[in-house]
């Protein structure tokens, strides 16, 4: 990350009718970096895609692009950003290469980038093979394919993302993801809205968690777990009730507990993040020792979710 | 073919949507079958083109908006950066230039059936095309004025029978002549009345009409890109 801003909002507020869906938000979005706006449906994450995008107007507060993007009020910023949309709309008789090839000189590129750029990326995105074929005849996952090449096709500066990965299978995600870290080394800025915590996790410089329209938290997704100050669950699933308190003496354990969860009896020892491949290891050889059987070890570590939860949590209903 | 631009995009779309290209070139041939026919009145059979124009125009392109602003088309598009009434002309003129094909052959067919004089069948060539540019900019306005595509076909349905009354495609009588003057229906009918009805000064105010009514719907059609959003 360059520590220069690619867009930042402050104060952002925007309602439909007496619903209020961004309530104050300030963001900031690095250069050449990926940012992930996390929260669940309806949290206002689309609402605040769409006025960094110039889609919508925000009621109040300011946006101000880095010196790259240009003024939000002219086409020019247009020309800087890509965006692509929760839904995909396309012109179905069209092939898939006329759709990008409209997109593609609409945002001003001349013939020859236009189709350079458009050969690139569908075959970076595995789309050449049906790039004359009808959209028509393309399945869900290939036209969000499809609308994220529309979406990058003129190289934009700053690419904002809703929901990116809806319909994709896991190998596309897993090109998207990658496709989208080579052009963020190459200088792109990415905004991402999603509810996906393995995508924040996957992807995300830095996350901000977002609900009922305002910011709980933002930061690198590992500092803001560690901010949580939660150890590591080791779960162990037992035939054979223990003394629970012989494990607790273990070298490194912080804590262990007896349970039952779904008719079977789990043994749960916590531990440091940095310390549970030992503790996991030892309190296995202490099981096998003691004569103990288990059917199954899990070991669980804290994640985004329980940031969400803590921050969020008193607020679910 | 690539399209640079939404009008081609649009036009090469409905070239490719075989059935109902089919359907668009054979329904107004069939449609004006039963003005031809010699017992029809003669003030009820001018009337068949520039009513079929004036449905044409007016649900082809509220309709089509409408459902373009409902899959989410205008949404995208709106990201572009293009002038939003300059994407909203280029959709205007390929309807248009759609429109006129399909209905080139049954206005022909119409003219030769009805013998029309030189200055008639030019002053019936100026009418229709200002007919296709008014009723399409009209369905625009419908589009931006509607809210969702129930409201585009309530809308534009009346606006049809409106505008055909005052155009006088129903019924004529002196004290509408002064608004039907105006209207580029009524010149496309005289057009097709023949001589003695048909004035060439008559076009100015219809063409006068006719712009403004563009450049209304040029000026509004920004509005259909507005997200009327929803939080997410």
């Amino acid at each position: 990350m360059s520590g220069v801003s690619a867009i930042e909002a402050t104060g952002l507020v925007k309602s439909y009718g007496d619903k209020r869906a961004l309530d104050g938000v300030s963001m900031r979005v690095e250069a050449g970096s990926i940012h992930v706006v996390l929260g669940r449906n309806g949290s206002g994450k689309t609402t605040l895609a769409k006025v960094f995008a110039g889609v919508l107007e925000a009621d109040e507060g300011n946006i101000v692009p880095g010196e790259s993007l240009g003024s939000t009020e002219g086409l020019g910023y247009r020309r800087n950003v890509g965006f692509l949309f929760d839904s995909s709309a396309h012109w179905g008789p069209l092939t898939g290469r006329e759709n990008a090839w409209f997109f593609a000189r609409s945002f001003g590129m001349a013939p020859a980038n236009a189709s350079q750029s458009i050969e690139t990326i569908f075959d970076q995105l595995s789309l050449a093979d049906v790039a004359d074929e009808p959209v028509s005849t393309y399945s869900f996952g290939m036209r969000r394919k499809l609308a994220l090449a529309q979406a990058l096709v003129h190289n934009p500066r700053l690419l904002i993302l809703d929901e990116p990965s809806i319909g994709l299978d896991y190998a596309s995600r897993i090109t998207m993801y990658s496709l989208l870290r080579t052009r963020v080394e190459l200088g792109l800025s990415v905004m991402i809205a999603t509810n996906d915590m393995n995508e924040a996790r996957y992807l995300a410089d830095t996350v901000s968690l977002m609900d009922k329209g305002k910011i709980l938290v933002a930061g690198p997704p590992n500092e803001l777990v560690k901010s949580l100050g939660q150890k590591t669950a080791i779960d162990v699933e037992l035939r054979t009730p223990v003394a629970v308190d012989e494990y607790a003496k273990i070298p490194g354990v912080q804590g262990a507990s007896l349970h039952e969860v779904r008719n079977a009896l789990v043994l749960r020892v916590l531990a440091d993040a940095t310390d549970e491949q030992r503790v996991s290891n030892e309190l296995l050889r202490r099981l096998a020792e003691d004569g103990v059987s288990y059917t199954r070890l899990d070991i669980r570590r804290p994640e985004l979710g329980d940031v969400f939860l803590k921050h969020a949590g008193a607020r679910i209903a | 073919m690539k399209p640079d631009s939404l009008f081609w995009v649009e036009l090469i779309e409905d070239l490719r949507r075989r059935r109902s290209l089919v359907l668009k070139f054979v329904i107004p041939v069939v449609f004006v079958i039963p003005f031809m026919l010699p017992q029809v009145p003669s003030a009820v059979r001018e009337s068949g083109l520039p009513l079929i124009v004036l449905f044409l125009g007016v649900l082809g392109s509220s309709v089509g908006l409408s459902g373009l602003r409902e899959r989410g088309m205008l949404e995208r598009l709106s990201v572009l950066p293009v002038p939003r009434a300059r994407m909203v002309g280029e959709y205007l003129a390929a309807n248009v230039s759609m429109d006129a094909l399909q209905i080139a052959a049954p206005a022909l067919i119409l003219m030769l059936v009805f013998k029309l004089d030189s200055v008639s069948a030019f002053i019936a060539v100026i009418g229709l095309g200002l007919c296709l540019l008014f009723s399409n900019a009209i369905g625009v306005v419908m589009a931006v004025a509607a809210g969702s595509s129930g409201e585009v076909h309530l809308y534009s349905a009346m606006c049809v029978l409106g505008i055909a009354g005052l155009s006088g495609l129903f019924f004529q009588s002196d004290a509408m002549s002064a608004v039907s003057s105006l209207m580029p229906f009524g010149l496309l009918k005289d057009g097709l009345s023949g001589p003695g009805f048909a004035r060439l000064d008559g076009i100015v105010a219809p063409l006068a009409v006719t712009l403004l009514i563009i450049a209304a719907a040029l000026v509004w059609s920004p509005r259909l890109f507005r997200n009327k959003g929803g939080v997410g």
